[in-house]
């Protein structure tokens, strides 16, 4: 196995997701590399790091609520109303509960499973066995309880649902979920299909509108106040936002992008490569280095199964776009970051910023080095910082560099 | 809404993660806190994200873990 093939299944590894076959030759790989071996090291770290800090941090309530009383009702189901099932389910689930508690345990230590959902599973996996009187009583009013909250929570939740949106066409004809459209509306879970000579426009409600190009195809994937979201599958759209907040994410293979304000279009060639440029505004990208913000007059692509890539001026010279895609894509490496360090001008620094958060320390120091030149980091923005990638620093000093260039 | 529940150890390394796992996005949030803190499974995990497979929710987690690493100086 090479380093790269084992830094690939390392999380696999951790997660105890291999087979036992490559899981040996992932361990004797290690055994001879320092480089990997110091990799599974740092993974390690990271989980006693995170095993030491007690719960500071809990998923919105709303989702453990949910997750939880989904998790109740799914132990409890009676496949065929038959109440013999239930003991048996019962202890399915336990036995499935152990085996994995027992490999976590084996590679992270003691299970951390919160109060909320400890008791939970607990709840509905113990029987009713020496059940005590207080037990007893949260075991009547826990139900009465969960039931009332989902009930206030599906209220609230369901008032923001706001499908279906309307669609203008401006030519040809609009196939909504494979059949002719007719009644100028589209709901969420549907999807949105124009040939060669149609284009239509949908109106966010308020956001703004999203012009669905030729020989293009989306899915509403949410019509929700708070989270409307749409995937574009094939073909291109142009975003125009009206709203002071914007509330728009757009699905591009895999990655969420959210709207920020403003106009930008989203093009899908037909190897599912997809480039996202601002016009106005700016949209907040996921990447594997943690998000970045995407400002006007730059963009980005995101390859098909790839984490989406460096940002770059649009008009940025023809070598840049190849060598930060070289970067990206293809290992470019060392000799990547040089090259492209010495192409971009000062126009070109949020890209050199961007790229901090992928290079080494010593490559961070020149990178810090050739934006400060152009533009000095704000009072609030450390050398140290930077050289940690700090998510809050990074940011204000893109918004520094955002303003001057305007 | 977040919560803080219990609290021990030092307070600004607590501080800190917390603040790093507030900074990610809600969806990679929740992936991220079932998966890495709760211990459930991708498996278990999934259903509620039907909209994703499980390589998808396996990318996030790999994701967050390598933001953290970094941002925690690991």
């Amino acid at each position: 196995m090479t380093c790269e093939e084992v830094k690939i299944s390392l999380h696999d590894y951790i997660d105890e997701h291999l087979d036992l076959l490559e899981k040996k030759e992932i361990e004797a790989h290690l055994r001879g590399c320092d480089k990997c071996h110091n990799e599974i090291t740092r993974l390690r770290n990271y989980f006693n790091t995170i095993k030491s800090i007690p719960y500071t941090i809990e998923a919105p309530e709303e989702i453990i609520q949910k997750f939880s009383r989904d998790l109740i009702s799914l132990s409890r189901e009676e496949p065929d109303g038959k109440n013999t099932s239930f003991a048996f389910e019962d202890e399915k689930i336990r036995k499935e509960q152990k085996k994995f508690e027992k490999k976590l345990k084996s590679e992270r230590g003691p299970s951390r499973k919160s109060d909320v959902s400890a008791t939970i599973v607990r709840n509905s996996t113990g029987g009713f066995k020496s059940l005590s009187y207080i037990e007893w009583k949260k075991f009547i009013i826990m139900p009465v309880l969960i039931a009332a909250g989902f009930a206030g929570y599906f209220i609230y939740d369901f008032q923001k649902y706001n499908s279906p949106w309307d669609i203008q066409l401006k030519t040809g004809t609009a196939i909504v979920n494979g059949r002719l459209n007719s009644t100028g509306k589209i709901s969420q879970g549907e999807s949105l299909s124009l040939d060669k000579q149609s284009v239509a426009v949908i109106e966010v409600p308020n956001t703004g509108n999203v012009e669905v190009n030729s020989s293009s195809y989306i899915v509403l994937e949410e019509a929700k106040n708070g989270a409307n979201r749409i995937r574009v599958k094939e073909g291109s759209i142009r975003v125009v936002n009206s709203a002071d907040i914007p509330d728009l994410r757009i699905t591009v293979n895999s990655s969420l992008i959210t709207d920020k304000s403003g106009i930008f279009t989203v093009d899908i060639d037909e190897a599912s490569n997809a480039k996202i440029n601002v016009e106005k505004g700016y949209l907040e990208i996921p990447s594997v280095r943690g998000s970045y913000n995407l400002a006007a007059g730059y963009m980005c692509e995101i390859k098909n199964n790839h984490s989406p890539g460096t940002p770059y001026r649009i008009d940025a010279a023809d070598t840049l776009k190849n060598e930060v895609d070289r970067f990206d894509y293809y290992n470019g490496g060392d000799l990547s970051v040089r090259n492209i360090i010495s192409i971009a001008g000062k126009k070109d620094m949020l890209t050199l910023l961007a790229m901090i958060p992928a290079v080494s320390q010593l490559q961070r120091q020149i990178l810090f080095q050739s934006i400060a030149n152009h533009f000095p980091p704000p009072t609030s923005v450390t050398r140290l910082g930077i050289m940690k990638a700090d998510g809050e620093m990074l940011y204000k000093w893109w918004e520094e560099i955002v303003w001057q260039l305007q | 809404m977040e919560q803080r529940v219990r609290r021990s150890g030092t307070r600004s390394d607590e501080d800190r993660l917390e603040n790093l796992i507030l900074k990610l996005p809600v969806e990679d949030r929740i992936i991220f806190i079932l998966h890495d803190l709760e211990g459930f499974s991708y498996s278990e995990i999934n259903p509620y994200f039907r909209d994703m497979i499980i390589d998808e929710l396996k990318t996030i987690v790999i994701r967050t873990r390598n933001y953290l690493m970094e941002n925690l100086g690991l």
